[in-house]
């Protein structure tokens, strides 16, 4: 839509403002348990090696997790969507599904598979599937029923026709789950990371933070900020790339 | 031109020499651009009077700024030069008291979380000095009044198209206000409907003895409703005539329309304005 | 007619559950039948500690969720009218929307302590971003006419924003209410696994590390319950507040 947007002075000012303080405080405090800016920028730099290497765990988690995610998402939503019998049994199970915080399930998912990969991927599917279910559904039933017409005069069978037309249709409101849920993966990873430590950058924080080292641990923190934010802005990029043809191209930013 | 549809059309001042009053509202040198310099002038010395009990019409060519001017009228819009005189006092910043609107867009005019009692109480705030028990009464007799008896705790968004903005004219008329804008207050209304339309609020000006500005698109309603009607120019907008609408009250649909002052009236605004249009079109050409 | 369905799904859920049990496809001991967590759960809501528990999990999220939405709305509506305002607060809102809420948990242990205060804090931070965005699109979304008509009819600028502008836009809101109060339980919860003291969190894991699996998940379920129940309470207000817009689009779509 618009180009490179101007400098935000605002902005830049109040992220000094909050550094000043921050600085300040630090200063006031004195003690190794309270790091100010400069140490952990520091922090970040002696440890940047190992935060590098255990965000990339954490990435790959999450987007494992996702990827699996999506397989079962795309498909099974379309059909749940198209396919009267089924959507009804399946909806009330998802509604159900989506009331419980994904965080009540990393105990169950602990007594199933201990604290490794499988359990956090299976806490992470179990984050994203209802909800994008349950958006994919949606969507799909949301199509004009025009589309499904075109799909009979074409003599398409109920397979072709999914995937010929319902996909391209409900791709806009699939996309825009998608990307929200690449940013829950994320969460989800670094929240079961934190609690199932074996290693990923949620680990590295949360052992940090119990062996006092709190300095590292806001360094995980930052640059836990700077990847989200990243992956979060070139995800609405890729978004508006792929939608810049649909009408519905004003993306809401939530 | 039919003779009787001559007007005086020299002073844009000029008060009708049947009225010896002040005019109720005084239009003088107004301009409005947009966009600076380089931008576009979309007003450019517009001036005219309304006086008390007038129903007057405005019409002009397509993208003359008429829903610009009636902003600048009511005081949503900031001049940029000449002024707005109501009951003698300057038209500045916001709406006087004496003056009410009806929009064009009713359906995002009207209150949706309010019903349409609700809205048109709402054109009550002004009114002061009153009992609730007796507003509520008087926006009941109001929407009676438009034909809406019994829809008063209806929701604007479960009536018709053509309800609402009778809910829009309540709305106008209940602030008791000297002079009503309406802005395209029919165009948005189905063809049939209009008609009906037309004739409730020519039904009710003359009950309320409501001063009127209708500022319309419609060369025929124009002419149907007012007593005089304000003929604008193309862009950049003047005012290019004021002719005086010589047609017995009240009006009615069949034989009003059919009468050959109608037709001549009606033939001398069309003839403007597409003089109007065509020049505006030239001049773009020429550029 | 919905609670007819939702009955038959529940139906179908503890079949399909008794079924996994039966053919031994879990291992027994991880994947309880349905009779023993009907149990288990029988006991939970006898039990003073559990439903202590319940009861702290809920009132410390119902309590964050009573902050957080008046604040989000306050600066919303302050972001919306006051452009400055809202860019010197961008680069904090683009850096901490994508943050897991348990990432700062651990540094806000440290500096604020427990208790009720620590989970205001973690449920505000977490659950402000919807009920801000939602309120600064709403009202930056007030169509023009109504804005032109409030003047008309004599609105002075406060009262233009009471009057008109924030009812036109509680609808929008209130979807950043309801994503807020889905959060509100979550963070809670999240929160209780961390801090470690008490609270269904806590409780979960706990039960989890002492193998009374059943318990686990009767506890798991009662998270579903509660964010079903949190759903409702949102859909209540939702009525009491803006049942105009409700009505509204019901009727639409009959």
């Amino acid at each position: 839509m618009r180009p490179l947007p101007a400098i935000n002075l605002w902005g830049v000012l109040s992220i000094a403002v909050v550094l000043g303080v921050w600085q300040a405080a630090a200063w006031h405090y004195d003690t190794v348990l309270f790091p100010g800016p400069w140490q952990t920028a520091q922090a970040i730099v002696a440890n940047f090696a190992t935060i590098a290497g255990e965000m990339g765990n954490t990435l790959r988690r999450a987007f494992t997790a996702f990827g699996l995610s999506v397989l079962v998402i795309v498909p099974f939503g379309i059909a749940c969507g198209r396919l009267r019998p089924l959507g009804m049994v399946v909806d009330p199970m998802l509604e159900f599904l989506v009331t419980i915080p994904p965080p009540a399930i990393i105990p169950i998912a602990m007594l199933f598979a201990g604290v490794g990969d499988t359990a956090k991927i299976a806490v992470i599917c179990y984050a994203l599937i209802p909800g994008g279910l349950i958006n994919t559904i949606e969507t799909v039933r949301q199509a004009p029923p025009m589309l499904e017409r075109v799909g009979r005069s074409l003599r398409l069978r109920r397979i072709e026709s999914m995937a010929l037309i319902d996909l391209p249709a409900a791709m806009p409101g699939i996309v825009t789950g998608l990307r929200l849920a690449v940013t829950a993966s994320l969460l989800v990873t670094i929240t079961a990371e934190m609690l199932l430590s074996t290693n990923g950058i949620g680990a590295f924080v949360q052992r940090s933070q119990q062996s006092f080292q709190v300095a590292a641990g806001l360094a995980g923190i930052v640059a836990i900020a700077i990847v989200g934010l990243t992956v979060n802005l070139g995800l609405r990029q890729v978004e508006r790339r792929l939608l810049h043809w649909h009408y519905r191209a004003g993306i809401s930013e939530t | 031109m039919g003779a009787s549809a001559a007007a005086p059309a020299a002073c844009a001042n000029e008060v009708r020499p049947a009225s010896s009053r002040a005019p109720l509202l005084a239009v003088e040198g107004v301009r409005k651009g947009f966009g600076g310099r380089t931008g576009l002038q979309v007003l450019d010395d517009i001036g005219f009077a309304v006086g008390e009990g007038e129903f007057v019409s405005v019409v002009g060519p397509s993208g003359c700024g008429k829903t610009t001017l009636l902003l600048a009228l009511s005081g949503l819009l900031r001049l940029d030069a000449g002024s707005v005189r109501f009951a003698g006092v300057p038209v500045w910043d916001g709406t006087p008291a004496g003056v009410a609107i009806v929009f064009q867009d009713y359906s995002r005019s009207l209150l949706p979380w309010k019903t349409n009692l609700g809205n048109v109480l709402f054109g009550m705030r002004r009114v002061g000095n009153r009992r609730t028990a007796d507003k509520i009464g008087q926006a009941m007799a109001l929407l009676a009044a438009v034909g809406l008896e019994g829809f008063e705790k209806h929701y604007p968004w479960q009536v018709s198209g053509g309800m609402q903005q009778r809910v829009a004219i309540a709305r106008g008329l209940a602030s008791r206000s000297q002079l009503l804008l309406l802005d395209e207050p029919l165009a948005s209304v189905d063809a049939q409907t209009r008609a009906e339309m037309q004739d409730l609020l020519l039904g009710i000006a003359e009950r309320y003895g409501q001063t009127c500005l209708l500022v319309t698109h419609d060369v025929e309603e124009a002419v149907y409703m007012g007593d005089r009607i304000v003929v604008l120019s193309a862009r950049p907008t003047r005012v290019v005539r004021e002719i005086a609408v010589d047609l017995p009250r009240p009006r009615d649909q069949i034989a009003t329309r059919e009468s050959a002052a109608f037709l001549a009236t009606r033939h001398e605004v069309l003839a403007l304005i597409r003089n109007e249009r065509r020049g505006a079109v030239t001049e773009r050409a020429g550029r | 007619m919905i609670w007819l369905r939702r009955l038959l799904a529940l139906g179908v859920i503890l079949a399909v559950w008794q079924a996994i049990v039966w053919l031994r496809v879990a291992p027994t001991a991880y994947l309880p039948s349905p009779a023993v967590v009907a149990l288990a759960a029988a006991g939970m809501f006898s039990s003073p500690e559990d439903m202590h528990a319940e009861a702290l999990t809920v009132l410390r999220a119902l309590a964050g969720f009573a902050l957080t939405v008046p604040l989000g709305i306050a600066l919303g509506a302050l972001g919306a009218l006051v452009p400055a305002f809202q860019k010197a607060l961008r680069p904090w809102t683009e850096l901490l929307r994508p943050m897991p809420p348990a990432a700062i948990i651990p540094i806000s242990v440290f500096a604020i302590g427990f208790g009720l205060k620590l989970y205001l804090f973690t449920i505000v931070f977490a659950a402000l971003w919807p009920v801000y965005f939602n309120t600064v699109a709403a009202f930056s979304g007030t169509s023009e006419v109504l804005l032109r008509t409030g003047r008309a009819f004599g609105c002075s600028r406060p009262a233009l924003i009471a009057r008109v502008v924030l009812p036109n836009a509680l609808p929008q809101i209130f979807i950043g209410i309801r994503i807020a109060a889905a959060i509100s339980l979550l963070v809670s919860v999240v929160t209780d696994m961390f801090a470690g003291q008490d609270g269904l969190g806590y409780l979960l894991f706990e039960r989890a590390f002492a193998l009374r699996i059943p318990d686990v998940f009767a506890l798991t379920l009662l998270c579903g319950l509660d964010g079903m129940a949190f759903n409702e309470m949102v859909l209540i207000l939702r009525r009491l507040v803006i049942g105009w817009h409700v009505r509204m689009t019901a009727e639409a779509a009959a």
